[in-house]
């Protein structure tokens, strides 16, 4: 039998990338990602479909015209490709839709995921005004979840795939983009708020706590942001988060942590200020960095039915 | 031959993935972080365009803060001499569902308004016609006029009051529970329906 090896002996490098980006992932952590991904999705759709016309279409607030005038050489959408007619725009609304429940379900994951990311890019393109942070959350996890194994486990495909069917394994190296990309984000804004006066010298917090458009949905203490030492600390708690856990998560000691620490300033965040999902598909982004044991872990908290065990390699982690 | 291809492929697909990989990565990094160089930048955001992968530096609420607060109002008059209000909602009154779906709308008020927005402002009257059940049919709307009025968040930089001897005090903090204090409405926009 003819032996392939990796490479000479000494070429630590590349074992090291082989390792780090091609060791077989759990698809259970891939599977959890689409789910989160397109129920969000779903939930996005339902917020915007009562104004449907009013923020996409040809008689709306933006023109069709506007739209492409607004748009840069490279950008595109298909809604300005097709004809403009509010009938055409229900149509591709529901046509996303139904992709986006197909990538929930996981019914021919990969060719719906492509379907949802074009649309996602179509209707950003659209109607620049009312888009934001998370709907170019949305567009990086959807672009990266078209190569993942998401349909592996915990789906249609699963279900309808024919017994003793051998699949490929399935390579790490799209959630460890994910995983960096999470990172890159907190690290962007991180670096982004250090040259900033009001985050160095500490009183960031106290300028967002009086904007009453994005804070204070919920009840919150009121000496939390009323007092200059705590506002202190929470704004450079902010940072400190921002520039630390993408960093120390990479490590096995720091790891979860690290992810408590997201989740628990993500779900903070989410509280005290109406950033619509933006927290939650972070959070989704987040689950990149779980493991085989993790979800073994927390399949023991949950009933068997309701959450799987698989029995697969160990993680990229 | 089919066996020679059976064994090559796994290795195209693999330099093939390092590739992608490589070139990922420095486009994000190029992309997202604030040190990255300019010039590289713009030579990776025609691929990431086209692909739809752009993303920008996470610059939120950073690297300055928003300093002030802002309301819209409207008066809408009708060609019988009717006239009627409208503004937007006071955000922190609004309901958790309420602040939860109407977040497009608040993002779209936010940005529809900027000057340089101005070739959207028809289109924001309209808006504003059609999400007030007015008195009167849509079709009889005469004339909208737009004012926007903002309330500036006290600069805690910037003392604004002094002692008999002429020191600086510290600046009072203002509760984030007190509403904002808004200064005098300005006119924005008016549209004419003929």
């Amino acid at each position: 039998m003819r032996e392939t090896t990796a490479g000479p002996p000494g070429n630590s490098l590349f074992h090291l990338w082989r390792r780090f980006f091609h060791e077989p992932v759990d698809p259970r952590v891939c599977a959890l990602i689409r789910i989160g991904f397109a129920a969000l999705v779903l939930v996005n759709l339902a917020a915007w479909y009562p104004n449907l016309d009013l923020w996409f279409g040809p008689e709306g607030v933006v023109s069709p015209q506007q739209a492409s005038d607004s748009l840069g050489p490279y950008d595109w959408s298909v809604l300005l490709w097709l004809p403009q007619s509010s009938v055409v725009l229900h149509v591709c609304f529901w046509v996303f839709a139904a992709q986006a429940a197909c990538v929930l379900l996981g019914l021919f994951t990969r060719i719906n995921t492509i379907g949802v990311f074009i649309w996602l890019v179509s209707f950003e393109h659209r109607n620049e005004l009312i888009i934001d942070s998370e709907d170019v959350v949305f567009r990086l996890v959807g672009f990266l979840l078209i190569f993942m194994p998401a349909g592996y486990v915990w789906s249609l495909d699963a279900r309808f795939r024919p017994r003793g069917a051998v699949l490929p394994p399935a390579s790490g190296w799209t959630v460890r983009l994910l995983q960096i990309q999470m990172a890159v984000i907190f690290l962007s804004a991180a670096l982004t708020k250090m040259q900033g006066e009001p985050w160095v010298d500490g009183t960031a917090m106290y300028y967002v706590a009086r904007l009453d458009d994005y804070f204070g949905r919920f009840p919150a203490p009121r000496f939390m942001f009323d007092t200059p030492a705590l506002v202190a600390l929470l704004t450079w708690s902010v940072m400190i988060v921002e520039f630390t856990v993408p960093i120390l998560v990479w490590f096995k000691e720091t790891r979860l942590p690290c992810l408590a620490l997201a989740l628990l300033f993500h779900v903070g965040c989410d509280y005290t200020m109406n950033l619509f999902l933006f927290h939650w598909i972070m959070l989704v982004g987040w689950m990149a960095f779980l493991t085989p044991h993790d979800l073994d872990r927390l399949a023991r908290l949950l009933p068997g039915r309701y959450f799987p065990r698989s029995r697969v390699s160990e993680g990229p982690i | 031959m089919v066996n020679g291809n059976r064994q090559i492929w796994p290795t195209v697909r693999l330099w093939a993935c390092n590739t992608f990989i490589v070139f990922f990565v420095a486009m994000m990094f190029l992309d997202a972080l604030p040190f990255a160089p300019q010039k590289l930048g713009d030579l990776v955001d025609p691929v990431q365009r086209v692909v739809g992968i752009n993303q920008g530096s996470w610059g939120m609420f950073a690297p300055e803060t928003d300093t002030d607060n802002f309301r819209l109002s409207a008066e809408i008059e009708y060609r019988d001499g009717t006239v009627a209000t409208w503004s937007t909602p006071e955000w922190r009154k609004q309901s958790y569902w309420e602040s939860f779906l109407g977040v497009r709308e608040h993002e779209y008020l936010e940005n529809v308004t900027e000057l340089h927005r101005r070739a959207y402002w028809d289109q924001f009257a309209d808006y504003i016609v059609k999400r007030h059940p007015g008195p009167r049919p849509d079709s009889d709307v005469k004339l909208v006029k737009i004012w926007k009025q903002f309330a500036e968040i006290p600069d805690l930089r910037v003392p604004v009051e002094t002692d008999d001897e002429g020191n600086p005090l510290p600046v009072k903090w203002q509760s984030w529970v007190e509403p904002p204090e808004f200064e005098e409405r300005s006119p924005l926009y008016g549209r004419r329906y003929y």
